[in-house]
């Protein structure tokens, strides 16, 4: 409940002052209007009329008034909620009792904040305090009286629990603790459910020991609320909603998924004063059977969430046939059409089995509720018992005729057949094919379509002479032959279909309305499946039957906030046969119980729960509703308001002066004070504006990047453009990150050029500006809009992303390890590209026909002991010179070095650790003209190295080079076969 | 309300020739007035007033017989023809009349109210401005009194105007007063001001320049504002020129007393007036300045205004 205190309430005093200060506003007239007069000297010595001074106007009082009386107001520091103080007296203990079953837990944090009130409360008067939860983990409860303190760290560890308090072993707990002490005062803080109809014997024991007790209630509308999931009219889910009492409510229930995925609401609404709702949970069956949970919207308890275990989900099936002519021929196979009419609503069980008293065996195992025997003519008596012990649990067993069937039948089948079947509509028969008649209302099928086109060609029949009260006929043909009977044994069913499984005899099978007949039919199986041990549920996946599984471990349990957690130390294992009526306790909280495969659900609420509110409690009692909101001081509102008021009056003052009613007018000073006054307020109310607005400004000014200029200078005019200076703008350079799985989404998000790092960092500077000036040639000119080059530490980094490398060979560089050279062999192997460049115009580069075992250059030394294959300097129909341009030679920074690439090997013999030639793609490229020199540009998109000797058209033929290297290393041979368009086209002509 | 209070001597020379525009402006309106007087009254022809009595002058007077010591030249010898004697023809006197005229452009003159759009001040200078210039294509000879001495030149508006410029700063000029000045017989002096000086002052110059036996139009300039009061709620009045104040608390219940005693000044004045044989005119500076332009006219030259029109305009 809302309040309002005041901590200072002495100085509402002040409000007295009020009609004093209306006075002195009243007398005190407004500063006088200034009037430059001529006739000045006419006027003096005329007397007013009215002596009385010129009246302040009413608003202009009601303003300062209320200013006034908010200051008051401010001053005598209002709290609005305030910490009620306690009416209880007393000088004992006081005892706190909190409702933590899972009924609390919906509202734990008012209930908590209660506690945490009548803590403080206790504090101020000096009393120990009792904190006696109702719910425990534990059988026994030994409860303390402590100080204030103590008592806040034993209410901060009092959690909800998962099931009902246990009010009476509290009860007597407290009896045991308070009966010695006077003037104990009993605060129960209850959820306002009459847990076992205890609650009337557990206020009256309060009441033998304390001195006055008072009962803390949720507010309407607040009380908790719990789900029950039940199987409604047709297998439909349906969630009812309990409640205790309350007013009119309304609510969302959510089907959950085992994965947590919402897979329906429901609304629900509650008529006021009524204690049970009911709403239906519309999903078609495949996603019906898949809900594990239903839980009430907003409505954190355990009693809110209902969990479904496999009993009220699919079935499984079992399939048998007694041919297995699946694999010849699948649609003739008697199991196909079932397998595609049952797999989207069932789980199906197949023995691969040919020995048919071993599958059965198998799937009885398997822990199915439905067989189906396709044209399985005979059971062997050993089987034929098990089959039928298995029926009378509650299996349903459903047959399909065949021609074995039809040279007779055995006892397992609804009626008895005659031996024989029917022919209809046969060369020599002249009857014709029949078609379905509607089904009767007792029908299972009742209400399904007929579909005219279904013709029966073939049957077996029943002996109608020994068709017993029991066989149903839930389908006949049109001439009242029965088509599918069945018939009860036990607590399962016997099903036949007098056609067979496929289309052989009939085109059932391959119409809609087998499906629907299939569907109704499953929906007939046991939740759970049926077992012949006992009724424990057994493994499936290990094909491990549990016989033993007389007891359900605790697998899964809910908190009291309804959340699945692993099972707390407290739980136990359930008796396999006492888990239908148990109630959850602190030993067996609600959660899932049994094999992991097949968990049984141990709710709250079972169908028959009824949420019983508080009897009529003894006169005792004091109630009130829990405290909900928390104090909030009013003090800095009302002096807001106040000041407001005051600068408004300040302007209506300004206003009365004539301030505002034009600057031409302003001759007078004060008018002109009045003027600064405002003017200063404003600048005021401005800058602070500014201010606030100030950091944004400049936040934006800095969003702008420097722009690049765009160079034009004499090469422009001479016409040798070079690439990079048809962008504008240097692309923003994005870091690459170091962090190898980002590094690799960045370097797959486009085509990345890599660049071996050094470690000198002018070589690695310019191998990054020449790769990034490729780049923008590329997206310049041609269709590859590759991302930034990116810096590969050889050692370290994964290099598999990248089409390209290149890489500076220093005049000191080392030899790789091994593990590196394994990696660039599997890398170049692969189909990667590497550009070595030595950078020294072929001063240090000795024809790479010289073997390996010369290590005087540093390329030599770098590969030593990788087996490069041959080399040859490009010869001249190579692909690299027309990959995109056309080009004869390829210069970089200097021209007169060469660029070696893979010889064509001529002999197989010679591959073995050699790089192959991936695609015809040569896997290294030498050279030492120094390519990232050339094509380097720096932020401003202008060259950084000059080229020698051709200048700016040899940088243009540098960037060709880039270009072709590129396509080569992207396309590969692609161009080399193009080469052979005009034979092919001229092949294809003739 | 709230008045811009800038004192005559402040006005600068440009302003004032802004005022000389103005009344060119406004003479340039008058002229079928004027030619409509001098249907009406034959006697006069542009500005030369006939003294009755032969003299110098265009108007034919009398034939006189010829007596010695008439020159031959006064010989009308047409008429001396058909008699035996001679004749000679005699024409009226006519001499041009002086017009000494006084703009108060007092710190009082200086006041506009809400209600008006001009000056006090300003509406006399152009009052005056056109009074001359009207005076100067009459014939007339017009002066500012205290500054110039009288003039038919054509350039006499200019001329006041220039010296009204120079002579702004001169406390002679800054008084509501007309300074002391000897005015001779049979000229008109024409004084435009608020006149809310006390009227025993007042009346004093008003009967020293009678004295002299010239003739006197006061021009009353009042800005609306003086005359209704028009200012309501706690008001502190202050006078312009004397620094009186006067605080009220609620302004608007002093608007009949204040007529009262205004009206009571303007009869008192009106009183001087008639006792000296002088005009009064009352002129606000909400109105046009033509029409008490034309009043004034009419009075100099000697025409009744309409009774109702004094009614009125009082």
């Amino acid at each position: 409940m809302s309040g309002l205190a005041f901590l200072n309430p002495a100085l509402l005093i002040g409000l007295l002052a009020l009609p004093v200060i209306f006075w002195l506003l009243r007398t005190t007239p407004p500063a006088p209007k200034r009037v430059e007069f001529p006739a000045t000297r006419i006027l003096v010595g005329l007397a007013d009329k009215e002596k009385q001074p010129e009246r302040t106007p009413w608003w202009l009082m009601l303003i300062r008034l209320l200013a006034a009386a908010l200051l008051i107001l401010a001053l005598a520091e209002p709290v609005l909620n305030p910490v009620r103080k306690s009416t209880v007296n007393g000088a004992g203990p006081i005892a706190i009792v909190i409702d933590n079953g899972w009924s609390g837990a919906p509202r734990w944090s008012d209930l908590t904040a209660q506690v945490e009130r009548l803590i403080a409360e206790a504090e101020t008067q000096g009393r120990p305090v009792v904190i006696a939860p109702t719910a425990r983990a534990s059988r026994f409860q030994s409860l303390k009286i402590e100080t204030a303190n103590q008592a806040r760290s034993s209410a901060a560890a009092v959690q909800p629990y998962p099931h009902a308090p246990d009010r009476a072993a509290t009860a007597d707990a407290l009896a045991d603790v308070l009966k010695s002490q006077s003037g104990v005062s009993v605060f129960w803080i209850t959820d306002g459910i009459d847990h076992a109809a205890g609650a009337r014997t557990f206020a009256d024991t309060l009441l033998s020991f304390s001195a006055s007790a008072t009962l803390i209630e949720l507010g309407q509308g607040q009380e908790a609320l719990a789900t029950v999931a039940v199987l409604g009219q047709g297998g439909r889910l349906e969630a009812n909603v309990l409640r205790a009492a309350g007013p009119a409510r309304q609510g969302t229930v959510y089907a959950m998924s085992q994965r947590g995925q919402r897979l329906a609401e429901a609304r629900f609404a509650f008529e006021p004063g009524a204690t049970t709702t009911s709403t239906r949970i519309d999903l078609p069956l495949e996603l019906r059977n898949q809900v594990t949970r239903i839980e009430i919207a907003g409505e954190r308890s355990a009693g809110a969430v209902h969990l479904l275990d496999s009993r009220s989900q699919w079935h499984r099936i079992g399939l048998i046939a007694g041919t297995s002519r699946e694999l010849a021929q699948p649609l003739l196979a008697p199991l196909y059409y079932l397998d595609r009419a049952l797999a989207p609503f069932s789980e199906l069980a197949k023995s691969d089995d040919t020995n048919l008293v071993f599958s059965v065996e198998n799937l009885i195992k398997r822990n199915v509720s439905i067989i189906v025997l396709a044209d399985i003519g005979t059971i062997p008596r050993e089987l034929k018992d098990k089959l039928d012990q298995w029926v009378k649990r509650g299996g349903v067993l459903i047959r399909f005729a065949g021609t074995r069937l039809e040279s007779g039948g055995d006892d397992l089948l609804p009626v008895t057949l005659r031996a024989g079947g029917r022919q209809l509509g046969g060369a020599l028969s002249w009857s014709t094919p029949q078609p379905l008649a509607a089904f009767d209302d007792t029908s299972l099928f009742a209400g399904l379509p007929v579909p005219a086109e279904v013709l029966i060609n073939r049957q077996v029949l029943a002996d109608p002479g020994r068709i017993g009260p029991d066989v149903k006929s839930w389908a006949r043909l049109k001439d009242g032959t029965p088509l599918v009977t069945a018939a009860r044994r036990g607590e399962g069913q016997l099903v036949l279909f007098h056609v067979t499984a496929n289309s052989e005899w009939s085109n059932l099978p391959i119409s809609g309305l087998f499906v629907e007949m299939l569907r109704r039919i499953a929906a007939l199986g046991k939740p759970g499946g049926v077992s012949l041990s006992a009724e424990a549920p057994v493994t499936s996946t290990t094909e491990q039957v549990t016989d033993t599984a007389e007891v359900l471990p605790p697998q899964q349990n809910l908190d009291g906030f309804g959340i699945l957690k692993p099972p707390p130390p407290t739980a136990q294992a359930i008796a396999a046969d006492k888990i239908a009526d148990l109630v959850p306790s602190a030993e067996n909280p609600p959660g899932y119980y049994g094999p992991q495969a097949i968990p049984r659900a141990l709710n709250l609420a079972g169908p028959k729960t009824v949420l019983k509110p508080l009897p009529a409690l003894p006169v005792a009692f004091e109630r009130r509703a829990v405290d909900t909101a928390a104090p909030r001081p009013m003090k800095p509102a009302l002096l807001g308001s106040a000041l407001v008021l005051l600068f408004a009056d300040i302007l209506a003052t300004l206003a009365l002066a004539g301030a505002f009613l034009g600057w031409r007018k302003f001759s007078s000073r004060d008018a002109g004070r009045g003027a600064a006054t405002v003017l200063v307020a404003l600048t005021g109310l401005v800058a602070l504006v500014g201010l606030s607005a100030l950091p944004s400004a400049t936040a934006q000014a800095q969003q702008f990047p420097p722009q690049g200029f765009p160079r034009f200078d004499s090469q422009m005019s001479r016409g040798a453009q070079t690439c990079p200076q048809h962008l504008t703008r240097p692309r923003p350079q994005q870091a690459i990150p170091t962090d190898p799985v980002a590094r690799s989404q960045v370097a797959t998000g486009k085509v990345t050029f890599g660049f071996i790092i050094t470690g000198d960092a002018a070589v690695d500077r310019v191998s990054e500006q020449g790769l990034r000036g490729l780049v923008a040639c590329l997206t310049a000119k041609t269709a590859v809009e590759p991302a930034d080059p990116a810096g590969v530490n050889i050692e370290r980094d994964e290099i598999a992303f990248f089409p390209l490398l290149y890489w500076p060979v220093l005049p000191t560089a080392r030899a790789l390890p091994e593990a590196t050279l394994a990696k660039i062999d599997g890398y170049m192997k692969s189909g990667g590209l590497i550009i070595f460049d030595t950078r020294d115009a072929g001063t240090s580069f000795i024809t790479p026909g010289a073997t390996s075992g010369d290590r005087t250059t540093p390329l030599a030394r770098l590969l030593g002991n990788l087996d490069i294959p041959r080399l040859e300097a490009v010869p001249e129909h190579h692909v690299l010179t027309k990959s995109f341009y056309l080009l004869r030679q390829f210069p970089g920074r200097y021209d007169n070095g060469q660029l070696w690439v893979e010889a064509e090997s001529p002999r197989d013999a010679e591959r073995g650790r050699q790089a192959r030639r991936v695609d015809g793609v040569s896997s290294i490229m030498v050279t030492s003209n120094d390519y990232a020199s050339a094509w380097a540009i720096d932020e401003r998109n202008a060259p950084v190295f000059p080229v020698v000797p051709g200048g700016e058209p040899q940088r243009e033929q540098a960037y060709r080079v880039g270009v072709n290297i590129v396509m080569y290393a992207l396309t590969g041979n692609y161009k080399a076969d193009q080469v052979h368009v005009p034979a092919l086209l001229e092949r294809l002509g003739n | 309300m709230a008045t811009l209070l800038k004192s005559a001597a402040e006005k600068s020379a440009s302003d004032m020739f802004g005022r000389e525009s103005e009344a060119h402006q406004l003479a340039d309106r008058l002229p079928d007035l004027m030619l409509d007087g001098v249907r009406i009254s034959n006697t006069v022809v542009h500005g030369l007033h006939g003294r009755r009595r032969p003299g110098p002058g265009e108007t034919f007077w009398q034939f006189r017989q010829y007596q010695t010591g008439d020159t031959f030249q006064q010989i009308d010898w047409r008429r001396s023809a058909t008699s035996d004697h001679l004749f000679i023809k005699e024409r009226e006197w006519e001499s041009a009349h002086t017009v000494w005229l006084w703009p108060d452009i007092s710190k009082s003159m200086s006041f506009r109210s809400h209600l008006s759009t001009v000056y006090k001040s300003d509406r006399a200078l152009v009052l005056m401005f056109a009074l001359v210039e009207m005076l100067v294509r009459a014939g007339e000879r017009t002066a500012l009194m205290g500054l110039t001495q009288p003039s038919i030149s054509r350039k006499t508006t200019t001329r006041i105007a220039e010296m009204l410029a120079a002579n702004l700063k001169q406390t002679g000029l800054t008084t509501s007063t007309p300074p002391q000045q000897r005015v001779a017989r049979f000229s008109s002096v024409v004084w435009i001001s608020d006149f809310l000086d006390p009227i025993e002052s007042l009346a004093k110059r008003v009967d020293e320049l009678a004295a002299s036996g010239s003739r006197g139009h006061l021009i009353q300039v009042l800005d609306p504002a003086e005359e209704t009061l028009p200012y309501s709620g706690r008001t502190e009045f202050i006078g312009v020129e004397d620094g009186t104040r006067w605080m009220s608390d609620r302004a608007e219940t002093l608007r009949d007393a204040y007529r009262t005693r205004l009206l009571e000044h303007r009869a008192a004045l009106q009183d001087i007036c008639r006792r000296n044989g002088w005009s009064f005119i009352l002129h606000h500076t909400d109105k046009s300045a033509a029409d008490t332009l034309l009043q004034v006219t009419m009075r100099l030259r000697g025409e009744p205004v309409a009774k109702e029109k004094v009614e009125a305009a009082t």
